[in-house]
């Protein structure tokens, strides 16, 4: 259909079907392919071929099947795939395994087919796109009698009225129903034409447009995208990160760089009961708070559960918590032997306070359940038994470790240890300046929790695809390009008129409208 | 295109209307609304007493949905102006009650938490966390769309149809049981409510389509009974694949068990529900074959008894639904009334070795695949029976799939019965 719409070829409006409600049912075969057939060079029929919408239909429906074998056949990178592939027979293993079957989605002639497509769909849209073009360039606003008996919907009158000023009625008539009509004039004959919803023509290609640019963003992400995972924990800095990638023979892990570095700073896990434990049943969320080096930028961010942060195309996401207690801050009670005021403290992860008369407590470690086997460690990573591992600067520049334990077990060891220094007549190790270091709360958080990191520049361009091809569709499905024209021609003293109204799509609702139109001429409503 | 759809006006001709005529339409939409509103802030105000629960909420809706249901099918055969507008009243005091349940819901939901500040605020506790509300704002979102559509006395047949479907809806989900759980923190996102709220939209203008769809075959005058083959094949799907081809190739019918309240991949057989089933499978059978006898050499007695057994089925399938539910819901008393000393018992051995498969994978155990039965019946002797229960929420699909196979036979023979 290259051909501009014609008196001679009328274009046949193929979707709305030929139903017997047809006034005029004289649909014309269609327009001659206006191609040159005979000296066709292998390039113009490769073209051929790669422009035709057979050929489209075809490649659609052997990615179909491609997509109906990777159902089929287990991908390697769902969940069972190993306990699946034992049980296959070695033949099966060999020639899916051979033909890529088992990642069939990341195939080369996968992609293959999909840019082959692709590129169908461009050169079969740039093909027809001159000929949607002329509804717009070249509108048809002066017709034939002949022309409107061949329109969906026609239907002849007659009037007593002058042509000039029939056609200024329906003109004003039609106004009234939305449709703005032009006059045009061809000897005695005049052609009032109104359309509406032109833009409608041109929706398949954006239609096109979108699924070419979800097909780009789907090569970008299988082709740039990099995914990963990275365990944090406060007080460390990295730039490296482990990614998964399933093969045949299982998870193969690999480290990737990123082009920054980041430092966590500080970990929360809000819990809804606090007396309860880490797991997450009992919790609302998990905060991260990083640091971003970026060369001299550096930036604070936080990543939550159902909050990711953005940088430079990475994306961070919580994804997992090292389920091993460990304290956000702790608050210490410095208890005198000999009586006296008892004083407390709260030190944050990794930090440390002054306290008067005894020096700078730093909390440098946490154990939730404290256990001494040949140096203090923890039975569990639950919290039976906490206790913090602390490092005393004394004024004059003495360094000390010393742990702050949990009432009962403070109970415990201070008079297991005040027994023994008084045997060896010593000062009780546990004191310090004659001070008990009591651990009376603290804040639970995990020992580390784990970001995904997923850098995917095909992630704007799908969003961006997928909006315009819901949008472009319901545009094209939703609304049609109605055309209506009027032909008067002089007639005895009065004039006679054919009406013709043609559309594009969704004919029932447009017999309704062209009965409207043409009443609402004639005087009706 | 069909000339019953030409011949209609649009569904809601009221664009000639003016503002507030088209309001004071609104009234059924309105006032259930107003109603809910002043229910939930006395919830706020005065805390959970009378019948301020979501629970005792759903019941009355409940109540209300099965009396509409009752008043506008008697009104498809007497058709009274009185009964019309009872039918209306009782839909509309049903959404006040189903409304204000669900969004109880959300107040219950956040007092048993103590409303904690989650990323989105009070959004933590919309009710929209599991299938329970799920189906109570179905419910809802259904009773609101037929309330629009059943004031025009024209399309009051319509609530004839969902009427009945939302009543079992609602049943099916008070036996889900409405406990509130903590919800797990990656629901805690903005994505559930736009989510969920639009999937639940979407069934329920599937419901209403589904139905208008039906009216519409009716109206084009599609033969009675070829609705009927159709609804006899779906009937036959159902019972051909339920409990795992159970009913067809074993003759027992068994629902998932649970232990403790972790499900297990292996079900126990009900006493009583095979037989039953494939008297009903036996019934949708033979009604298809009169029908289609009748179809091909029109057979006029064959078509009268074909409707009769249909309508058989419809009723058989009604004690298959009670049946079911009743050992849902009270299993203790139904095992004591079957002479059952405990549902292990009930687990055909047939099941036993892929079970045994399962317990192997779960225990990280290596017993070989011709030791796995032994492994199930040595785990299962060992285990309390009093630890195994049957669960309403094992397979919910099936279940939805028997309540649709009656909803679609009752519907067919009321509707069919109705043309006549
Ligand atoms: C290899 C693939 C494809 C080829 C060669 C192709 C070709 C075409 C052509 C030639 C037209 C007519 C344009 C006109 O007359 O102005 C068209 C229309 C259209 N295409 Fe495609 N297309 C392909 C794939 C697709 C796909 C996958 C979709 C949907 C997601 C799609 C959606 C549409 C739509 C909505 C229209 C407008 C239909 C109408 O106006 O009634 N196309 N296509």
């Amino acid at each position: 259909m290259a051909t501009r719409e014609s008196e001679a070829s009328v274009k046949p409006h193929a979707s709305a079907g030929t139903g017997s409600a047809v006034n005029a049912s004289a649909v014309k075969a269609s327009a001659v392919k206006a191609r040159p057939e005979k000296h066709d060079s292998i390039l113009d029929k490769v073209l051929q071929l790669l422009s035709s919408v057979k050929f489209g239909v075809t490649m659609l429906m052997v990615l179909l099947t491609m997509c109906i074998i990777g159902m089929l056949i287990m991908q390697v990178e769902v969940e069972g795939f190993q306990e699946y592939y034992l049980r296959l027979s070695p033949a099966q293993r060999l020639v899916y395994g051979g033909l890529g079957l088992f990642d069939i989605y990341h195939a080369w002639y996968f992609t293959f087919l999909l840019a082959v497509t692709g590129l169908n769909i461009i050169l079969a849209s740039i093909d027809r796109f001159p000929t949607a073009w002329q509804y717009y360039s070249k509108p048809k606003s002066s017709a034939s009698p002949n022309f409107i008996r061949a329109q969906m919907f026609s239907q002849e009158n007659e009037s007593p009225k002058r042509p000039k000023v029939l056609a200024e009625e329906v003109r004003a008539a039609w106004k009234r129903h939305g449709f703005r009509a032009r006059i045009g004039e061809d000897g005695d004959r005049i052609t009032v034409f109104a359309q509406k919803n032109l833009w409608n023509r041109f929706g398949a290609y954006v239609v096109h447009v979108a699924l070419i640019t979800i097909f780009i963003g789907g090569f970008l992400t299988n082709r740039y995208g990099v995914g990963g995972m990275m365990e944090i924990r406060p007080g460390k800095a990295s730039n490296t990160f482990n990614t998964f990638k399933m093969t045949l023979e299982g998870q193969r892990t690999a480290p990737a760089m990123l082009p920054f570095s980041i430092e966590c700073t500080d970990l929360q896990q809000q819990l809804i009961r606090p007396e309860g434990n880490l797991e997450a049943t009992n919790t609302i969320d998990w905060l991260s708070f990083v640091k971003i080096k970026d060369g001299d930028r550096a930036e604070d961010a936080v990543v939550r559960l159902n909050r990711p942060y953005d940088y430079r195309g990475y994306r961070f996401f919580q994804s997992q918590f090292t389920a091993v207690g460990n304290a956000r801050e702790i608050t210490i009670r410095l208890e005198p032997v000999s009586g006296g005021e008892a004083r407390e403290v709260v030190i944050p992860r990794n930090g440390s306070v002054d306290v008067e008369g005894i020096g700078r407590i730093a909390f440098t470690g946490f154990y939730p359940d404290f256990k001494f086997e040949d140096g203090p460690t923890t039975a569990t990573g639950e919290y039976n038994n906490p206790a913090a591992q602390l490092e005393i600067t004394t004024p004059d520049g003495q360094k000390r470790g010393m742990f702050a334990f949990n009432p009962q077990l403070a109970d415990q060891l201070y008079s297991q240890a005040s027994g023994l220094a008084a045997q060896k007549g010593i000062d009780n190790p546990l004191l310090i300046q004659g001070n008990k270091l009591l651990l009376k709360s603290f804040e639970k958080v995990a020992l580390g929790h784990t970001l995904s990191i997923q850098y995917d520049p095909g992630r704007i361009p799908v969003y961006i695809g997928f909006t315009l091809l819901v949008l472009a569709l319901c545009g094209v499905f939703f609304f049609s390009h109605q055309r209506m024209w009027a032909v008067i021609e002089p007639h005895e003293n009065g004039s006679k008129v054919f009406y013709g109204g043609n559309t594009n799509r969704n004919r029932p609702a447009f017999e309704g409208r062209f009965n409207l139109l043409v009443r609402a001429v004639n005087g009706g409503k | 295109m069909s000339h019953a759809i030409k011949q209609n006006e649009p569904l809601v001709p009221e664009m000639e209307l003016s503002m507030p005529a088209k309001i004071a339409g609104l009234w059924p939409v309105i006032i259930p609304i107003l109603m809910t509103v002043a229910l939930i802030v006395a919830r706020i105000e005065l805390g959970p007493r009378g019948f301020l629960y979501e629970g005792a909420l759903t019941l009355l809706a409940l109540i209300c949905y099965m009396s509409a249901a009752v008043i506008i099918v008697t009104n498809l055969f007497v058709k009274e102006q009185v009964l019309s507008r009872l039918g209306l009243i009782t839909v509309s005091l049903g959404y006040c009650f189903n409304l204000s349940g669900w969004m109880m819901r959300w107040v219950e939901a956040g007092d048993a938490e103590g409303w904690k500040a989650g990323i989105n605020g009070a959004w933590r506790y919309f009710p929209l966390d599991n299938l329970y509300p799920l189906t109570l704002g179905f419910c809802a979102g259904a009773a609101v769309t037929t309330l629009l559509i059943i004031r025009k006395p024209k399309y009051e047949f319509l609530g004839a149809m969902s009427m009945p479907i939302v009543t079992v809806v609602l049943t099916l989900a008070i036996f889900l049981g409405n406990e509130i759980r903590t919800l797990p923190p990656i629901l805690d996102s903005y994505w559930r409510p736009i989510h969920v709220s639009i999937a639940t939209v979407a069934y329920g203008v599937c419901l209403v389509s589904f139905g208008i769809a039906f009216a519409y075959l009716l109206k084009d005058g599609v033969r009675s009974e070829a609705i009927a083959i159709g609804a006899g094949l779906f009937g036959l799907l159902i019972y051909g694949t339920v409990g795992r081809f159970g009913v067809p190739f074993h003759g027992e019918y068994g629902i998932g068990l649970l232990y403790n309240k972790t499900q297990l991949p292996v079900r126990a057989v009900l006493p009583g529900m095979g037989p039953l089933m494939v008297v009903t499978l036996l019934a949708i059978a033979a009604s298809i074959v009169l029908f289609a006898i009748d179809w091909v050499r029109t057979d006029e007695k064959a078509r009268r008894v074909g409707w009769r057994i249909f309508r058989l089925s419809a009723l058989l399938q009604a004690v298959v639904l009670a049946l079911l539910f009743s050992w849902i819901a009270f299993p203790q008393k139904m095992a004591s009334a079957t002479n059952l000393s405990n549902f292990v018992a009930q687990i055909p051995e047939r099941e036993k070795p892929a079970f045994g498969e399962y317990l192997n994978k779960q225990m990280n155990a290596d017993w070989p695949a011709d030791r796995h039965q032994e492994l199930a019946q040595k785990w299962l002797a060992q285990e309390d029976p009093a630890q195994f229960s049957l669960s309403m929420k094992s397979n919910p699909v099936e279940f939805g799939g028997l309540i649709g196979l009656f909803v679609v036979l009752f519907l067919v023979s009321l509707f069919a019965w109705r043309r006549e």
